[in-house]
C-alpha cells in the first residue's frame, strides 16, 4: 500500500529523536538518588563490567553549572536535591546493559533535612536547597532574576501599581481565599529521547526540544565552547507540552559521549519520565475590594510557586502567573508578589499554560466569590470590571485588540448561563505572549518550490503545516511544494524557541519580511527576521507583559451526585481569540487538547509524594484523560477578525476549564479551593455547605 | 474496597424476612460500610470508601426492592 501523501505519524513512518541510529552509538542509563537531599560522599563504579563507561563526578569537574534562568544545575549531581537526581550515568552497548551496569553502581550518600512545600520552605530554618546561584545571560532571560539571597526564593517577581492600601479603604467590601494547586506530570507519548556525538571538538545533539537555540548556548556555556561549536538538530516529538525546554539530557549524555569517545543516546522510561521535569504546584492567596456596585478597586496576590530542585524558567512562570492572576481586569490598584522557591521535588518548568492554570484558577474562582458577597451575578460582575480597548493592566500597558467581552459571552451563551445560573461556571483569562522575542526564517526557491527553514519544533501541533499554508500563500505555490527541514542550528535562522503558543505569529510575520526579501533580490532566497519588543520591570511589574494577548473563556455546567460528591461535568466550551486563523482544523484541536489537558487538571491529575519521592510515577496511578472522560457536551469556538493578527491559541483554554468547573460547583454552594476536584473534595466541601 | 469482593450474609439475615423498605436498606448499608476494612491512598481516604460503600449498598438494595 502506498503511504505517500498519507500522515506519518498516522502509518507509523514518522522518526522520533528516539530513532536516530549512529555507528558506534551506546546505549546511556542513569544512576540516580534515591533520597530527596543528600550530599553524594563517594560514587563507586568498581562494580560496573569491562566493556562499560561510567561517568562519574571526576569526570564532569570541568563542566560548568547551567540553567535557563538561574545556573544552578550541575551535570552530575554532588548534592542529590531530589530523589531522582542524577549522580552518575553508564553508557553501554544495548540499553539493558548500561541500566544493569548502573544499578551496578554503588552510592554512598548523607541525607540532609528537606522540604516538600513551598510555603515550608520560606518559613525561617527551613533546609537551604543553593547557597549562591549566578544569574543566566541569555535569551532564555527576558526577565532580571531576583533570587533572595539566603533563601529558598530564586525569584520574587513584583507588581506594583497604584496604591493598595488606599484601594482597600475605598472598598465596600473585600474578601480574602487561599487556592492550592497540585504538581502534574506532562505525560507526552514520546519519552525524552536524546544522543550526543562529539567530532573534532564539535558536538552534535539529536534531541526532541522545543527550545533548540536556548539548548545551544546553555551547552556550549557549560562545557566551554563557542555556539557554533555545538550544534542542536531537533527532530518531530510526540508530545512535549514543555517537558521538553532548555537542557534536560543534553549535558550528561554530552559528558557520557566525550567520556565513551563514541556518540551515546538515552531514552528515559515512564517512570523516570516522572522525574525529569514536571508542573509547578501553588498556594495563591488573593484578596480583593469593591465598591458595592461590583467596581473592582483593590488586588493582592501572593504566590508561592514551587519550582522543585533547580529553577529551570520557574522565574518565568512565577512572573507569567504572577499577572494572570490579576485577570482581564481594570482594577486600579494592585499588588502582586509571586515567588519561585526550591523545594526537595523534581524540577519543575514549563508546562502548557506556563502558570496561568494556578492564577487563574485562584483568582477566577475569587471573582465568583466575590460576586456571592455582593449579591451580582458572577456573569454580570465581571462584565462590570472587564478591560476595554485603551484600557490599562496592572502592567502599566494599555490594551489593544481586546476581546475579553465577547470570549465571556460565547462562554456564558453556550451554556445558557444566563438562563440557568445554577450548576454553571464561567472563567475569562488573559495570558501574556513571550516578550520580548526574536523569530527569523529562510526562505529558497528549489526546482520544485521553496525551501523554508523555521526552527519552529513540531510536537504534534502541526506547526510545520501553519507554515507551509502562510508561505504557500504568499509565494503563489502550493502548500506541498514547500519543504521545511527539521530546525538544525547549523543552518536554521535563530527563533526565541517554540513556547508561548508564539510561532504562527511570530514566524508568520518573520515570513512576510523573507518573502519581501527575495521578492526585492531576484526570487531566489531571502531572510526574513521580527522581534517583539517589551518585558518588566521584575520589582513593579511595570512595562510590556505581552505585546498581544491571548484572550479566552470557558463554561461549564456540572451535576452532583451529594452523597457521594461523584460530580458529571456536564458540558464545557472553551472560546479562544484566534484574530486571524490560518489552519484552522488545527486551531480547533489545540482548542480540543488544550481543554482536555486543562479537564485533567480539573479532575483527576495530581502527583502524589512521599517523603519526596513521585508514588504515582505510572500511568496508571497518574491518570490522563481518556475519551470516556470527556463530557457529553465538549465544545469549543474560535473566535476571528477580518484583518487581525494572527493569535496563538495552543495553551488558552486549557487554564479556564478548572475554574469553569469550581466555579459549576461553587453555583452549588459547593466550594473548592484546592485542585483536582475529586468526589472525597467535592462531599467534604458539602459537609461545610 | 479489597481484593475480593465483601459480602456478608450475616448483615442480610438479621433482616429476616422484614420488607426491604429504605430504612433496611440504610441500615444494611451501614453495617456493610462498619465490615469493610478499607485502605486510604491517593484514590481516596478509608472514611470516604466507607461512606460511599454505605450509599452504594444502599442503593443497590433499592435498586431491587
Amino acid at each position: 500500500m502506498s503511504t505517500i501523501g498519507l500522515d506519518p505519524r498516522v502509518v507509523g513512518t514518522q522518526r522520533y529523536s528516539a530513532h536516530v541510529q549512529r555507528p558506534g552509538m551506546w546505549h546511556a542509563a542513569f544512576v540516580r538518588s534515591p533520597h530527596a537531599h543528600a550530599r553524594v560522599d563517594r560514587v563507586d563504579a568498581s562494580g560496573v563490567p569491562d566493556g562499560c563507561v561510567a561517568l562519574l563526578p571526576e569526570d564532569v569537574a570541568d563542566v560548568a553549572r547551567y540553567g535557563c534562568q538561574a545556573r544552578d544545575q550541575h551535570v552530575l549531581a554532588g548534592v542529590a536535591r531530589y530523589a531522582g537526581d542524577i549522580v552518575a550515568a553508564v553508557a553501554a552497548p544495548t540499553r539493558a546493559a548500561a541500566r544493569a551496569a548502573a544499578a551496578a553502581v554503588a552510592v554512598d550518600y548523607s541525607e540532609l533535612p528537606a522540604v516538600f512545600d513551598a510555603v515550608e520552605a520560606v518559613a525561617p530554618g527551613a533546609p537551604l536547597l543553593h547557597a549562591t546561584t549566578a544569574e543566566s545571560a541569555g535569551e532564555a532571560v527576558s526577565i532580571g532574576v531576583r533570587p533572595l539571597p539566603g533563601t529558598n526564593v530564586c525569584h520574587r517577581f513584583g507588581i506594583r501599581h497604584g496604591d493598595v492600601a488606599a484601594g482597600f479603604a475605598e472598598a465596600d467590601v473585600a474578601i480574602q481565599r487561599e487556592f492550592r494547586t497540585p504538581g502534574a506530570a506532562h505525560a507526552p507519548m514520546e519519552p525524552h529521547a536524546t544522543l550526543a556525538e562529539w567530532e573534532d571538538g564539535r558536538l552534535t545533539l539529536v534531541t526532541g526540544t522545543q527550545t533548540p537555540f536556548n539548548l545551544r548556548a546553555d551547552v556550549a556555556l557549560a562545557f566551554g565552547m563557542p555556539d557554533e561549536d555545538v550544534r542542536v538538530v531537533a527532530p518531530p516529538m510526540g508530545g512535549s507540552f514543555g517537558a521538553k525546554t532548555f537542557v534536560r539530557l543534553e549535558a550528561v549524555v554530552a559528558a557520557l559521549a566525550r567520556k565513551a569517545g563514541r556518540p551515546v543516546k538515552a531514552v528515559l522510561d515512564r517512570t523516570e519520565e516522572f522525574l525529569t521535569l514536571n508542573r509547578h504546584p501553588a498556594t495563591i492567596r488573593v484578596r480583593v475590594g469593591a465598591r458595592r456596585d461590583g467596581t473592582l478597586v483593590a488586588k493582592e496576590l501572593d504566590c508561592w510557586v514551587d519550582t522543585g530542585a533547580y529553577a529551570d524558567c520557574g522565574p518565568g512562570v512565577a512572573t507569567k502567573l504572577g499577572y494572570a492572576g490579576v485577570g482581564p481586569y481594570r482594577i486600579p490598584h494592585v499588588r502582586v508578589d509571586s515567588l519561585a522557591v526550591y523545594t526537595n521535588l523534581p524540577p519543575n518548568g514549563a508546562y502548557r499554560g506556563y502558570g496561568a492554570m494556578q492564577s487563574v484558577w485562584a483568582s477566577e474562582r475569587t471573582m465568583d466569590a466575590l460576586a456571592g458577597e455582593l449579591g451580582i451575578s458572577p456573569l454580570e460582575l465581571r462584565r462590570r470590571n472587564l478591560l476595554r480597548d485603551g484600557d490599562t493592566f496592572a502592567t502599566g500597558e494599555v490594551m489593544h485588540d481586546v476581546h475579553f467581552d465577547e470570549c465571556l459571552g460565547a462562554a456564558a451563551a453556550a451554556v445558557g448561563y444566563e438562563d440557568d445560573p445554577r450548576g454553571a461556571g464561567l472563567c475569562v483569562l488573559l495570558k501574556g505572549m513571550q516578550t520580548p522575542s526574536r523569530a527569523a526564517i529562510s526562505v529558497e526557491r528549489t526546482p520544485v518550490g521553496y525551501v523554508v527553514r523555521s526552527a519552529s519544533c513540531e510536537m504534534g501541533q502541526d506547526v510545520r503545516g501553519s507554515i507551509r499554508l502562510m508561505a504557500a500563500e504568499q509565494l503563489g505555490c502550493e502548500p506541498g511544494q514547500i519543504e521545511i527541514p527539521d530546525p538544525d542550528t547549523d543552518t536554521t535562522p535563530f527563533d526565541t524557541r517554540t513556547t508561548s503558543s508564539r510561532s504562527t505569529h511570530m514566524m508568520g510575520r518573520a515570513l512576510v519580511e523573507a518573502v519581501r526579501d527575495l521578492r526585492a533580490n531576484g526570487g531566489e532566497r531571502g531572510f526574513g527576521e521580527v522581534r517583539n519588543e517589551g518585558g518588566l520591570d521584575p520589582d513593579t511589574g511595570q512595562g510590556i507583559a505581552s505585546t498581544h494577548w491571548h484572550q479566552g473563556a470557558a463554561a461549564a455546567r456540572v451535576r452532583v451526585d451529594e452523597e457521594t460528591g461523584r460530580m458529571t461535568v456536564e458540558h464545557v466550551h472553551g472560546v479562544a481569540y484566534a484574530g486571524r486563523v490560518v489552519d484552522r482544523t488545527g486551531a480547533e484541536l489545540q482548542n480540543e487538547g488544550a481543554m482536555t489537558m486543562g479537564l485533567g487538571t480539573a479532575l483527576f491529575e495530581a502527583l502524589e509524594f512521599a517523603d519526596g519521592q513521585v508514588a504515582n510515577a505510572n500511568l496508571s496511578d497518574y491518570n490522563v484523560p481518556a475519551a470516556g472522560d470527556l463530557p457529553a457536551r465538549f465544545t469549543h469556538e474560535l473566535i476571528e477578525r477580518e484583518g487581525a493578527e494572527a493569535h496563538g491559541l495552543g495553551e488558552t483554554v486549557l487554564p479556564p476549564v478548572p475554574a469553569a468547573i469550581g466555579n459549576a460547583l461553587h453555583s452549588l454552594g459547593i466550594d473548592v479551593f484546592e485542585l483536582p476536584l475529586t468526589p472525597e473534595r467535592v462531599l467534604e466541601a458539602i459537609d461545610r455547605r | 474496597m479489597a481484593g475480593r469482593p465483601q459480602a456478608f450474609p450475616d448483615v442480610c439475615a438479621d433482616a429476616g424476612g422484614a420488607p426491604l423498605d429504605r430504612a433496611l436498606a440504610t441500615e444494611i448499608g451501614r453495617r456493610y460500610a462498619e465490615r469493610i476494612a478499607p485502605i486510604s491512598d491517593a484514590r481516596g481516604s478509608a472514611e470516604y470508601r466507607r461512606r460511599v460503600v454505605a450509599v452504594e449498598v444502599r442503593r443497590a438494595l433499592e435498586a431491587i426492592a
